[in-house]
């Protein structure tokens, strides 16, 4: 099991490699001179002349081949160091920092919801497979399928924002900002949950021990709970685990339209005046934490079951 | 294998599948219809028809700035698809080489190959797309380029295991052993077995790029004013949402039409080539 979770981490580490290469990538298609604008940051917005430029850049090392910036570069990043905003000159990491409990709350919301309307109704329809609720739960998930987030949730804010009244229509603070961006996140991941629970409930619901157990008389609700649930667990841990990535990218836009103060909208407020390191910074600091959760996943199915070490 | 005229057969009695192929019927056809289906320029401005209800020279109303909704859903079809389908094919055009060689050299070919598509997997798709959009500039090339550049890992890790399964069959063996190049084997028997799968696979997933697209030009990183996109279209919509809501009604209704029927015709191609599918939905 050690050697298990040996194997995993040294995976991992190798994948945060590759993020942190591409992430680098990243700032030199950006168009623009990183040094040009730190300069104007730090003189208050006038234009610094060439000569001051060439000589702020040899100070940053900007210089220097691309393989030893990179070096450098992921060195302060190891020590927690984004870089600075061009627009606001503050630390990204600490922006960033301020701004994620919204969206952790966001997220988790959602991920309730999701996992509220997802698991109850895939368990439904697999129990009831081929009735009419099996149908209706599967039209369900379709329509939450096709209708992507940004268009649920202009339609949720023109129900219950614009006609019947009953919630703002954006912002961020009190819980009642909360509900409207939440419900608009966990439609975009709740059909997956439903589909993978129905899926994986199935299969199990079809093996021969189930039979056993209903033959030995047991109450439908015991063979549920206690056998087949069981077994199901794990595709839907791996789901809700791998559902981490849709839900922050989905923050991305959700909170863009509900001016949500977290760093999807952090993210679309930089791009909008070209604040590359941000942009930059948020994106690997995200797939971190994605890649985090997935590895965490990982563990906890192993601990669910033991056979996945293989 | 499947007779062809199973296929239509199973096709024609499917409801969705035929609702499916009107609906992409209907819209590839205003898209590729444009220029003669419009009443006006998509960018012409009449400010003094700002707002104006659909009537006989606006067919759908005007929008904010007086610019007639039906034409520049005609031509906002146009970018949306069109860009949709470029996507497709960079990403199947790049799948496919990255995945045939890695399924086929093996090896540390192999090895490197699909640690790179594991990288490019391990990002939030759309917050990579929305990343590398935002970094290289608003525009429809940098978002369809953003959006091949997010999608290609997993089409190339599904071309490997098909090509994996195919690779080891006797057929292919004896082909090799009678000396032929792997060129041809790769062109000729392996290519062949891989198009199928990966086709079913993009039509799966032409709604959800569809949507994808429309979601990167609503935050404003792609197509940009005055020219028409749907996703666009909604944004514009946004700030009259309290007053002049319909103006969010047709963007909305062409996204999700062509994403229904999309995935309509999706699932319709799956059933019919792959059999395997249809009894257990």
């Amino acid at each position: 099991m050690i050697r298990y979770i040996f194997q995993r981490l040294l995976a991992m580490l190798g994948v945060l490699l590759g993020i942190s290469l591409i992430a680098f990538s990243l700032a030199t298609i950006a168009p623009g001179d990183p040094a040009q604008m730190l300069l104007q940051l730090q003189k208050g917005g006038d234009t610094p002349t060439a000569a001051e430029v060439s000589a702020f850049r040899t100070q940053l090392g900007l210089d220097a081949p691309a393989p030893q910036r990179y070096v450098r570069w992921l060195m302060r990043l190891l020590r927690g160091d984004l870089g600075i905003s061009y627009r606001t000159g503050q630390s990204i990491l600490a922006e960033i920092g301020a701004r994620m409990p919204a969206t952790i709350v966001l997220a988790l919301v959602s991920l309730l919801i999701a996992m509220g309307v997802g698991l109850p109704l895939g368990i439904l329809a697999a129990v009831r497979q081929g009735t009419w609720l099996d149908a209706l739960c599967r039209l369900l998930a379709l329509i939450g399928a096709t209708i992507p987030s940004y268009l649920l949730s202009l339609l949720l804010i023109y129900l219950f924002a614009v006609v019947l009244g009953w919630l703002p229509s954006f912002g961020y603070g009190t819980p009642r900002h909360l509900v409207l961006p939440a419900i608009a996140l966990s439609a975009s991941i709740a059909p997956r949950l439903m589909r993978l629970t129905r899926a994986g409930l199935l299969e199990v619901l079809g093996q021969d021990y189930i039979r056993t157990a209903h033959m030995k008389g047991l109450p439908v609700w015991h063979v549920l709970w206690v056998h087949a649930l069981k077994n199901t667990w794990l595709p839907i841990v791996t789901a809700i685990a791998l559902s981490m990535g849709g839900l922050l990218s989905g923050a991305v836009i959700v909170e863009t339209i509900f001016s949500w103060y977290g760093i999807g909208k952090y993210v679309v407020d930089a791009i909008a005046v070209r604040d590359y390191p941000v942009i930059q910074g948020v994106t690997l600091y995200m797939t971190v934490m994605v890649v985090g959760i997935n590895f965490m996943a990982d563990l906890c199915c192993l601990w669910l079951d033991p056979r996945v070490e293989r | 294998m499947v007779s062809q005229r199973a296929v239509w057969r199973t096709f024609l009695r499917d409801p969705g599948a035929l609702l499916g192929f009107a609906l992409v019927l209907l819209v590839l056809g205003l898209a590729v219809c444009a220029d003669w289906l419009a009443l006006h320029d998509p960018r012409h401005q009449q400010l003094l028809h700002a707002f104006s209800p659909p009537n006989q020279e606006y067919w759908l109303g005007a929008d904010h700035l007086g610019r007639d909704i039906w034409s520049r859903l005609l031509f906002g079809a146009r970018n949306t698809l069109g860009a949709a389908l470029f996507v497709l094919l960079i990403v199947l055009l790049v799948s496919l080489v990255v995945g045939l060689l890695a399924g086929y050299c093996g090896g540390w070919v192999d090895n490197v190959l699909m640690r790179l598509a594991d990288i490019f997997l391990a990002f939030p798709t759309l917050l990579l797309a929305v990343a590398v959009a935002g970094t290289l500039g608003p525009g429809l090339v940098n978002v369809t380029l953003a959006l091949s550049l997010v999608w290609w890992a997993g089409y190339a890790r599904l071309v490997r295991s098909i090509v994996l399964s195919v690779r080891i069959q006797p057929y292919i063996e004896a082909t090799r052993s009678c000396g032929t190049h792997d060129w041809r084997i790769l062109q000729n028997h392996i290519l062949p077995n891989v198009l199928g799968p990966v086709i079913v696979f993009a039509s799966l997933d032409f709604g959800a790029v569809i949507l994808s697209i429309a979601g990167l030009n609503f935050l404003g990183l792609g197509v940009q004013p005055p020219y028409p996109e749907w996703g666009a279209m909604l944004n514009d919509a946004r700030p009259f949402l309290q007053t002049e809501s319909y103006l969010l009604v047709y963007p909305a209704l062409a996204i999700l039409l062509a994403v229904l029927g999309f995935n309509l015709l999706g699932d319709a191609i799956r059933d019919g080539l792959d059999p395997r599918y249809t009894s257990e939905r």
